[in-house]
């Protein structure tokens, strides 16, 4: 299935900047004021005590390029980006 | 108004919580500059990049709106704070210069000719030892490893972030139940040693 496009061009682009390092994107069930979630694709524990290898995306958050610019921070972010196979 | 970037941890009261639960009172409470963590159930992070016109209010006022939003919550962990020489690497390659962890290396270890100061020492030593980032940030600084003036006051908006995370996470570790006489026996050391630093 085709997840729907995020509204700000900014946050779009970095989410199909996570996609392209293999996250994926879930809706949120429970949430109005969340746009759907990005999970990692190695999902461990290990790397920043599992707390970010899901992250919630906001529909309209305050600053949508600074949100934009933490989604592809965590992508850069997860320890075994380029090392797992 | 200048923004300032960093990551709180909370403890949810039940193990089996499910963070998604809070997210939309966390919206509401404030936290829509916020990155969400919800990986792990019993636990949630907040990556924030708060306009505020100082790190100490940016830092409060996100951990406030959290609790406004989860009463029960615990504060368990504030970063960036302790790094390792990765981390080191990581931090400033991402936010301000290219820099290698073999160059952290050669700079912890005093592989370097004709520095100013010494390297600040590791917090904490073992197998992987770590440091206060601010430390490591104010060191490269003085010793013009970072010099470029368009980058100076990004990083010391970040060392002023680090100084207040460091004093809440202090806070948090001393909030245990520890006998009255040695805390008083341990601080009369630590403060008679700041003379001599």
């Amino acid at each position: 299935m085709k997840r729907k496009k995020h509204p700000n061009p900014d946050i779009e682009a970095a989410v199909q900047y996570a996609e392209a390092n293999d996250w994926r994107y879930v809706p949120t069930g429970k949430s109005g004021h969340s746009w759907g979630k990005l999970r990692c694709p190695f999902n461990d524990k290990i790397c920043r005590c599992g707390g970010f290898c899901q992250n919630s995306i906001w529909s309209t958050p305050s600053n949508p390029s600074n949100h934009a610019k933490a989604i592809r921070r965590w992508v850069d972010a997860c320890i075994f980006k380029d090392k797992k196979g | 108004m200048p923004d300032y970037e960093f990551t709180l941890r909370f403890q949810l009261q039940d193990e089996n919580d499910n963070p998604e639960n809070y997210l939309d009172l966390l919206f509401e409470a404030g936290c829509d500059d916020a990155l969400v963590g919800v990986g792990s159930l019993g636990s949630i992070s907040l990556n924030f990049t708060r306009e505020a016109s100082t790190a100490s209010k940016a830092v409060t006022s996100a951990i406030q709106n959290v609790l406004s939003a989860i009463p029960s919550a615990i504060l368990i962990e504030l970063a960036p704070d302790l790094v390792n020489t990765t981390d080191i690497a990581d931090i400033i390659s991402d936010r301000f210069q290219k820099l290698t962890r073999q160059a952290v290396r050669k700079y912890a270890t005093g592989q370097i000719a004709r520095t100013k100061t010494r390297f600040p020492p590791a917090a904490i030593s073992g197998s992987q030892p770590l440091w206060h980032l601010g430390e490591v940030l104010d060191w490269m600084v003085i010793n013009e490893k970072i010099s470029k003036p368009s980058v100076i006051s990004k990083v010391n908006r970040l060392v002023e972030t680090t100084q207040t995370i460091k004093i809440f996470n202090t806070a948090i570790q001393q909030n245990t139940d520890v006998p009255d006489d040695l805390l008083a026996a341990a601080k009369e050391i630590i403060i008679s040693q700041t003379t001599h630093r």
